[in-house]
């Protein structure tokens, strides 16, 4: 697939079980090479998703080629060029690390030298070295990841779709996961990737939104912020909250107001004239504004105004 | 059906049948499942179930009335498993006692019963029972036997089904094998048609269901390997087992039981591969109806291990069975293998007596692998 351009390139996606359509007439372009996200919140339909883009799901319709293959017709050849990590951690709890890997390398027929050699590429890359035979079971779960993804790319494939690796997973280790997906972008592996972290999501080329069943947005994490957040933010810290959110939907020069924790993201069309007005209209109606910022949109206030333009109803 | 397209990959099915082999010895519950049940299933059928009766209502008609007749009546009563009801005076008494259930067991005795008797030559006794409870006149009847042969003399058997009795009176000659009156005779080739039942279709069933429930079916599934791989590395382990468990019996059974095989060893291998195959067919297919280990420990209950215990002549003669019921026993694999095994093992006949057993077994396997490696395959597909 050197001459591909695009890893993924999928029309009219469609899944539906039992009437109900869990991915809606989706089109996704992955060009490849780059680390792809697919962001989208809890049932939205990223793993239905991947599970069709990768051969285990049938979908109910749609067209396309994933690896350059058919989606239809070529998925046994596709099959032996991707790597795929489930979200349900899938690896035998009972075997130890080493046997793992080394059924997946049966699996997968990689044998000979190159078994060995991939294997202790794993191990290290995995930080797995001395704890070769540790049952799996025995793991904490940011190596039990580390080891799937291990295991998801022995036959060194091109394509690799990663199903929310890191849920559940600590900080840090999420920070060594992410540092393994670069290094195999740098290697020329074109990873999708589904998440629903917002700061796992700046970490990719380029995105896609998903939301119900519909992507609702494409693009790099900067297009997406500029493109759907035209309009200048201010970060307000009021006190009580939820007087001060209802408040100020109805100030005017105020566009939309989002709570994020105990504070409001407040959309407004010029920040310095709204900087002097809105702690004054709040304070008229009893409540206090400890701290005003102008910030930057984060990815989160991009999905929130995206999610609100797009007219798409929460199923 | 793609399966011929690809070449199979030996290395994929070697890694599919370790994986499989660890998990057996890995796990405690199935270790226990595999070698310790069989073992401790014979021990228990075989000491546990006595298939011991007393004072069964007997009538005698004794058309000879000498001394040695007197003394076999006598040693019936004494050995406490009958007790009389009446020494009848014509062959209708007899019929009408066991019809209105005043007796479960008649005794004709000829005339010439003692003269016979000393002159050397084979008498033939008659003995009736009802029918209606199977285990009871089963049991009789071997009791019945074994005095009458101790006298020398032969016996023939009939047995009335009372419910049968406005239509005139049905008899229904059986030859009764098993001379020893040891019921763990039957209990041994009983016993290995359950475990069978329980290795392949069971064990085969719960290891693909759990990979379904636990999500590594997902990972294997997205890899290259065929549904021919997969199935062949996840059943020939438990092959595997089920053969070393058919061993185990056979070898219990004879050295802890003194129950050898009269028929040969090679046709009992014969049947028993075809009875495994159906019990691996039914386990792939109880695996592509259940996604939970619950839900398939049931199914595979249901469809594998009741018939095999209930349905298959291991417990209930099947020949006294309601017709419904025997007629449904025809759909499950359970009669035709226990027939044949306890054939061979008891009566030392084989395939020229059985091919009947041999032929409904190879069908039956040959449809439920087709079934279920075609549901197999459309699943996974
Ligand atoms: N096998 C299935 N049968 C019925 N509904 C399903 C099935 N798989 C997923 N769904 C539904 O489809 C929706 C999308 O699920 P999923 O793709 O898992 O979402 P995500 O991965 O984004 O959290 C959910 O509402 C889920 O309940
Ligand atoms: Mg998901």
């Amino acid at each position: 697939m050197t001459d591909l351009e695009f890893a993924v390139d999928v029309r009219g996606l469609t899944r539906v079980f039992d009437h109900f359509v869990a991915v809606d007439h989706i089109d996704l372009r992955v060009r490849r090479g780059l680390v792809f996200g697919f962001l989208g919140p809890n049932g939205a339909g990223k793993s239905t998703t991947i599970r069709m883009l990768c051969g285990i799901l049938r979908p109910t319709a749609g067209s396309g080629t994933v690896g350059g293959f058919d989606l239809w017709r070529e998925s046994e050849a596709l099959k032996s060029r991707l790597g795929y990590m489930s979200q349900k951690f899938s690896l035998y709890e009972d075997l130890t690390v080493e046997e793992n890997l080394q059924f997946f390398a049966g699996v997968y027929n990689v044998h000979g030298s190159q078994r060995r050699r991939r294997i202790a590429w794993a191990l290290e890359m995995a930080g797995l070295v001395g704890r070769e035979h540790v049952l799996t079971r025995d793991l904490a779960a940011g190596w039990r990841q580390r080891l799937a993804l291990g295991c998801a790319v022995l036959h060194e494939p091109p394509l690799l779709f990663l199903d929310e690796p890191t849920s559940g997973v600590d900080p840090l280790s999420r920070r060594r996961f992410w540092e393994m997906i670069a290094e195999l972008s740098d290697r020329g592996v074109t990873v999708f990737v589904t998440t629903h972290y917002m700061d796992e999501a700046e970490h990719c080329d380029e995105l896609a939104l998903i939301y119900a069943g519909k992507v609702v947005a494409c693009g790099s994490p900067a297009q997406l912020k500029s493109e759907h957040v035209p309009h200048a933010l201010l970060e307000l810290t009021p006190s009580p909250l939820m007087p001060a959110y209802a408040a100020l939907k109805e100030a005017p020069g105020v566009l939309g107001v989002a709570i994020f924790g105990d504070r409001l993201h407040v959309t407004v069309a010029d920040a310095d004239q709204a900087k002097q007005d809105l702690p004054l209209f709040l304070g008229q109606r009893g409540i206090v504004v400890s701290k005003v910022d102008r910030i930057e949109p984060s990815l989160e206030d991009a999905f929130v105004a995206i999610i609100e333009q797009s007219g798409v109803q929460e199923r | 059906m793609i399966w011929a397209r690809y070449r199979l990959s030996r290395r994929t099915i070697r890694a599919i049948m370790r994986r499989e082999f660890t998990d057996v010895l890995r796990d405690r519950r199935s270790l226990l499942l595999t070698f310790l049940w069989p073992i401790s299933m014979l021990l228990l059928y075989g000491y546990g179930i006595r298939y011991d009766i007393n004072n069964v209502p007997l009538t005698v008609l004794d058309y000879d009335r000498s001394s040695h007749s007197r003394l076999l009546v006598e040693q019936m009563i004494e050995s406490g498993y009958f007790q009389l009801v009446r020494q009848a005076e014509h062959y209708g008494d007899v019929e009408r006692d066991l019809i209105t259930g005043a007796s479960q067991a008649a005794l004709v005795i000829p005339p010439d019963f003692a003269r016979r008797l000393r002159a050397g030559e084979v008498v033939t006794l008659q003995a009736l029972f009802d029918g209606t409870d199977s285990n009871t006149a089963t049991i009789a009847q071997s009791y019945v036997l074994a005095m009458v042969t101790s006298f020398g003399a032969r016996l023939e058997v009939a047995h009335l089904e009372r419910q049968s009795a406005a239509a005139g009176i049905s008899v229904a000659s059986r030859v009764w094998y098993n001379p020893e009156l040891q019921s763990v005779n039957f209990i041994v080739p009983g016993v290995i048609a359950v475990i069978m039942m329980i290795v392949g279709a069971i064990l085969t069933a719960l290891s693909i269901v759990k990979e379904k429930e636990r999500g590594t079916i997902e990972q294997v599934l997205v890899s290259p390997i065929r549904p021919l791989e997969l199935m062949i590395g996840k059943i020939v382990p438990y092959v595997l087992i089920a053969l070393l468990d058919l061993t185990l019996v056979i070898t219990a059974g004879y050295f802890v039981f003194g129950v050898p095989i009269k028929g040969s060893l090679w046709q009992l291998a014969v049947f028993s591969v075809l009875y495994l195959t159906a019990s691996l067919g039914i386990g792939v297919f109880v695996s592509t109806i259940a996604d939970t280990m619950q839900s398939a420990m049931l199914a595979a209950i249901f469809i594998s291990l009741l018939p095999a215990v209930l349905l298959s002549g291991f417990v209930f003669p099947l020949e006294h069975m309601p017709v419904g019921i025997r007629a449904l026993s025809y759909f499950f694999p359970g009669r035709y293998f226990v027939t044949a095994i306890r054939g061979i093992y008891l009566k030392g006949v084989g395939l020229e007596v059985l091919w009947p057993e041999a032929l409904m077994l190879a069908a039956f396997s040959a449809g439920i692998v087709w079934l279920s490696a075609s549901r197999f395959q459309e699943k996974l597909g």
